[in-house]
């Protein structure tokens, strides 16, 4: 099992944050993003409203960035450094601007979804 | 909304994200394209009426143009009132003009214009015309060639050297505002070009565009909307014509609006502590006889040094890198905010930021730098930043 700890410089205007990397080997497996210091936190002009796009999210303190959608965009051939790391930037970069404006401005995915969008999802998948 | 408006710099800023939003917050506070189109055609409105063939004042030519803020295209939003200040001046040619003589013949003629009448109060040296939700139109009254008139002006400004009204009509006063618009431009952009030339940096358009607005004049929008936040109508707050002299000779070239605020601001504290115990001269770069800076008291030299102070800390502390969006946000708005103008502008500011990053994601064009972060608005980095294919959709 690979762990990787580093101190993450999304962008000069944002906080930096010290990040964790799991990534065991394996058919199916793909990186766990672990965000530690400072931690995600809500707005706290709305304390109910789970943070977008992350895995966890009812559960304060739980969150994990969703940074990509797992079954399209990790295949295990590609470097975390050049894929994980980039794409963990730009959400967290949204993150904050979410946290500024209420607003995500990153599109994406939710991890949990239902009924259309998965088929959706499917349907999308395999056109690749 | 339409990112392609709000282009990447063209230069190496060690912080251009910053320098993007504060030139953002800077498009939003001052006079947008519509007014400043709308207040264009009020001035030439009177112009025309000025010198049409049945006015008195035909055989002298009048000549109405815009002077401060308008012309120098530092225009900020006025604080604590709706109307914007448009400063005009109605210039003759010929005559044997008294102060007094002259601003009448002036006044009379906007008088008879039974539009411009009830629009009309005097507010001397100048004819106002009061735009209810809009503007203030000042029109002062110069006169080019009076005979034996004083000619103070430094030579290279002489040939627009002009005499106005003193404020009580009883005598003439020395001005010169074309030759004060012809020296701040060459400061924002012969200095500007000059220093991109050296710097061997890419060439500037020869007309300037709406997005690539001279950043010494983005520079003096912000001051004066920072100052109005900080004295927030307080009779100590520096004269605009103050901070847009000072701004103009301390900058010496360079792209960034964050370091040229630094350095306006750091010059300014220098020139305070050069007089010791006395105040501040500005002087009239077109005048040398003129200080800009003569009603200035020692309380309101003490109030700028800490003006100039406090909002250098600021900016230092904005552009550290890992201050963080919503800190950041809050200190926008706490120098320029404030009132519902500046908090839009800010939020806004960081929304376009927000567009451009998107943008630049979903067409494949984001890149980074390992220790530096995502280059969304500065020249590009080090690595491509792979898509992510959910992103967008």
């Amino acid at each position: 099992m690979l762990v990787a700890r580093g101190n993450l410089v999304p962008s000069p205007i944002t906080r930096q944050y010290r990040i964790r990397i799991e990534y065991r080997e394996g058919k199916g497996n793909r990186p766990e993003v672990y965000v530690e210091e400072p931690k995600l936190s809500r707005r706290p002009q709305k304390p109910d409203e789970p943070i977008p796009h992350t895995y966890n999210h009812d559960t304060p303190g739980e969150e994990r960035p969703c940074a990509f959608y797992p079954s399209m965009d990790w295949d295990g051939t590609r470097p975390i450094a050049t894929t994980v790391i980039p794409w963990l930037m730009s959400w967290l970069l949204d993150y904050e601007i979410w946290h500024a404006t209420g607003q995500w401005y990153g599109g994406g995915v939710h991890p949990t979804m239902k009924g259309a969008s998965k088929k959706w999802l499917k349907k999308r998948a395999a056109k690749k | 909304m339409d990112v392609s408006a709000a282009r990447p710099l063209r230069f190496q800023s060690a912080h251009p994200d910053l320098d993007f939003l504060l030139g953002r917050v800077a498009e939003d506070i001052q006079l947008s394209p519509t007014r400043y189109q709308k207040a264009v055609e009020h001035y030439e409105a009177v112009g025309g009426w000025l010198a049409a063939p049945d006015s008195q004042l035909a055989v002298f030519r009048p000549r109405v143009f815009a002077q401060g803020s308008m012309a120098l295209e530092t225009t900020v939003s006025p604080w604590g009132r709706v109307e914007y200040d448009v400063d005009l001046v109605c210039e003759v040619t010929g005559g044997q003009w008294t102060a007094q003589t002259l601003y009448d013949a002036v006044y009379t003629r906007l008088h008879d214009n039974g539009k411009f009448a009830p629009l009309l109060t005097p507010s001397e040296p100048c004819a106002r015309l009061e735009y209810r939700g809009d503007f203030h139109l000042d029109i002062i009254p110069a006169v080019r060639d009076l005979a034996d008139m004083p000619r103070p002006w430094v030579a290279e400004y002489a040939a627009t050297g002009v005499l106005v009204p003193a404020p009580d009509l009883k005598e003439w006063s020395p001005s010169n505002p074309e030759g004060f618009i012809k020296w701040f431009k060459s400061r924002a952009v012969s200095v500007r070009r000059d220093w991109l030339l050296n710097a061997k940096l890419e060439p500037l358009p020869e007309q300037t565009e709406a997005e690539d607005k001279a950043p010494l004049a983005v520079a003096v929008q912000l001051l004066k909307r920072a100052r109005d936040v900080a004295f927030n109508g307080k009779e100590t707050a520096p004269l605009s014509v103050v901070l847009t002299t000072l701004a103009g000779q301390h900058y010496a070239g360079g792209e960034s609006v964050t370091d040229i605020m630094e350095a306006v601001l750091h010059g300014i504290r220098g020139n305070i502590r050069a007089v010791g115990g006395g105040i501040i001269r500005v002087l009239n770069p077109t005048n040398l006889a003129e200080n800009f800076a003569d009603s200035m008291t020692k309380a309101g030299q003490d109030a700028l040094d800490r003006f100039a102070k406090n909002v250098g800390a600021k900016l230092v502390e904005l552009r550290e890198p890992g201050i963080g969006i919503t800190h950041l946000k809050k200190e926008m708005e706490q120098l320029f905010g404030e009132d519902p103008v500046g908090v839009a502008a800010v939020d806004s500011a960081v929304r376009k930021l927000a567009e451009l990053h998107k943008g630049r994601r979903d067409s494949g064009t984001l890149t980074y730098s390992p220790s530096v972060g995502l280059s969304v608005v500065g020249a590009p980095g080090t690595h491509h930043a792979p898509r992510n294919t959910n992103y967008g959709d």
